[in-house]
C-alpha cells in the first residue's frame, strides 16, 4: 500500500489561491447585488408600463371617437384627419389626442411626443406651461373600404432602455350605405 | 492580507502555532469576517423585502385603477342625453356636468335611466378615494381600496352631439398609501356608445 503523501498538508495558502478565492467571492457578490438593482429597475419599468398601457388604450378610444364623429357629421368613416377624403391604402401614420379629437398625419414615432399640461393631461400640444413626458404615441392605420385596422403604439425611454406597448383593433364603417 | 501578515510574523507573534487550537487573533479575524458577511446578507434581505412591498403597492394600485376605469367606462359609455328635467344639474342636449368638488377634484354627473349618477374623489384621513355617486342611494360607494391614495381626479368632457360623438377623458394621479411621492398618472378617453 502506498503511503499518502502528507508533506504539503501543513503549508499555508499561496498568494494565487487567496487571489482566486477573492475573485470567486467578488463574482458571487456582484451577481447578487446586480440582481437587487435589477429588481429596483424593474419596478420603475413596470410603473411606466402601467401609464403606457392606458395611453395606448386611449389612442384606440380616440380613433373610435373620430370614426363615430364621422358617422354623425356624414364624413367618410376613415377620414381620420378631417380633410374630406378617405385614408390612402397602405399604412398611414397619425398622432391624435383628447384635446384636438382630430388625427394629424405624422412621419414617424419620434415626432409624436406627448406633453403634460398643468392639470396633468397628456396631449400632443406643447405650451409654455406644459412639460414633455417620456412617452411617444403613434397610431398606424391600414384602411380598407369597409374597415380599418388600427394600431396604437406607445414608446418610452427609461433607465437608458427603450420600451414599447402596443394595442390594436379593427374599426368598421358603420354608415351601411 | 491579514493571513499573509499572520503567516510572516507567526514565529514572533504567536506561540504554539502547531498545537491545534485557535489563537485569539484568528478567532477575532474570523468573527469580524463573519460579521461583514452577515451585514451584507442582511442588506440584501432588507432590499428584497422593500422591493416586495413596492411590488405589492403597485399591484394594489393597478387592480384598483383597472376596476375604476372598468366601472367608469361601462357607466359613461351608456350615459343618456339630458332633456334638462332629469338630474336637474345637466344642461339640455348635453350629457355631463363637471363641477369642482370639496378637495378641488372634479366631480362628473350624468343621467342614466332617469336617475343621477356620477364619480368624484375625496380625501379622508389623508387618503384619497374615488366614489360612485348615486342620487337614489343614501351612501356613496368607494370604488378604490384603502391601499390606494388618489391624489387627483380630473375630467375633460366634449359632449356637444351636433359637432361629434361625446367623449370623456379621465386623468387620475395615484400613489400607494405608504408613499405619496411615488405617484403615477393614468389617462384614458372613453367615447360614448350611443348612436345618433
Amino acid at each position: 500500500m502506498k503511503k499518502i503523501n502528507i508533506k504539503n498538508n501543513k503549508q499555508a495558502f499561496t498568494l494565487i489561491e487567496i487571489v482566486l478565492i477573492l475573485i470567486i467571492t467578488s463574482i458571487g457578490l456582484t451577481a447578487i447585488l446586480s440582481l437587487a438593482s435589477k429588481s429596483i429597475n424593474f419596478n420603475n419599468v413596470k410603473k411606466n408600463m402601467f401609464t403606457a398601457m392606458f395611453l395606448s388604450e386611449e389612442g384606440l378610444g380616440l380613433m373610435t371617437n373620430i370614426r363615430d364623429t364621422n358617422m354623425i357629421i356624414s364624413n367618410y368613416y376613415n377620414d381620420w384627419d378631417n380633410l374630406g377624403q378617405t385614408a390612402t391604402s397602405g399604412s398611414n401614420y397619425y398622432k391624435v389626442d383628447y384635446y384636438s379629437l382630430i388625427a394629424t398625419s405624422t412621419t414617424g414615432i419620434s415626432e409624436t411626443n406627448l406633453w403634460q399640461d398643468e392639470a396633468g393631461f397628456y396631449s400632443h400640444s406643447s405650451t409654455s406651461s406644459s412639460t414633455a413626458s417620456i412617452y411617444n404615441r403613434m397610431i398606424t392605420v391600414n384602411s380598407f373600404t369597409a374597415s380599418s385596422s388600427i394600431e396604437s403604439l406607445v414608446e418610452w425611454t427609461g433607465q437608458g432602455n427603450d420600451y414599447d406597448f402596443k394595442l390594436s383593433t379593427v374599426l368598421y364603417d358603420l354608415s351601411f350605405n | 492580507m491579514i493571513y499573509l501578515l499572520i503567516k510572516n510574523n507567526k514565529k514572533k507573534l504567536f506561540r504554539n502555532f502547531k498545537s491545534g487550537g485557535f489563537t485569539l487573533v484568528e478567532i477575532l479575524v474570523s468573527i469580524s469576517l463573519l460579521a461583514v458577511i452577515i451585514l451584507g446578507v442582511n442588506r440584501i434581505y432588507v432590499s428584497i423585502n422593500d422591493n416586495q412591498a413596492i411590488i405589492n403597492d403597485e399591484i394594489n394600485i393597478q387592480s384598483d385603477m383597472e376596476y375604476f376605469f372598468k366601472i367608469a367606462s361601462n357607466n359613461i359609455k351608456s350615459a343618456d342625453i339630458s332633456d334638462g328635467t332629469s338630474c336637474s344639474v345637466v344642461t339640455t342636449n348635453k350629457f355631463f356636468l363637471l363641477e369642482p368638488d370639496v378637495n378641488n377634484f372634479d366631480k362628473i354627473t350624468f343621467t342614466k335611466n332617469g336617475a343621477c349618477f356620477g364619480f368624484y374623489a375625496t380625501t379622508t384621513d389623508g387618503i384619497g378615494n374615488i366614489y360612485l355617486f348615486d342620487e337614489s342611494a343614501s351612501v356613496d360607494q368607494a370604488i378604490t381600496s384603502s391601499n390606494t391614495n388618489v391624489l387627483d381626479l380630473s375630467f375633460s368632457v366634449e359632449d356637444n352631439v351636433s359637432t361629434g360623438q361625446p367623449i370623456v377623458t379621465i386623468l387620475v394621479k395615484v400613489a400607494p398609501k405608504s408613499d405619496s411621492s411615488n405617484f403615477v398618472y393614468i389617462q384614458n378617453s372613453i367615447s360614448l356608445n350611443t348612436e345618433f
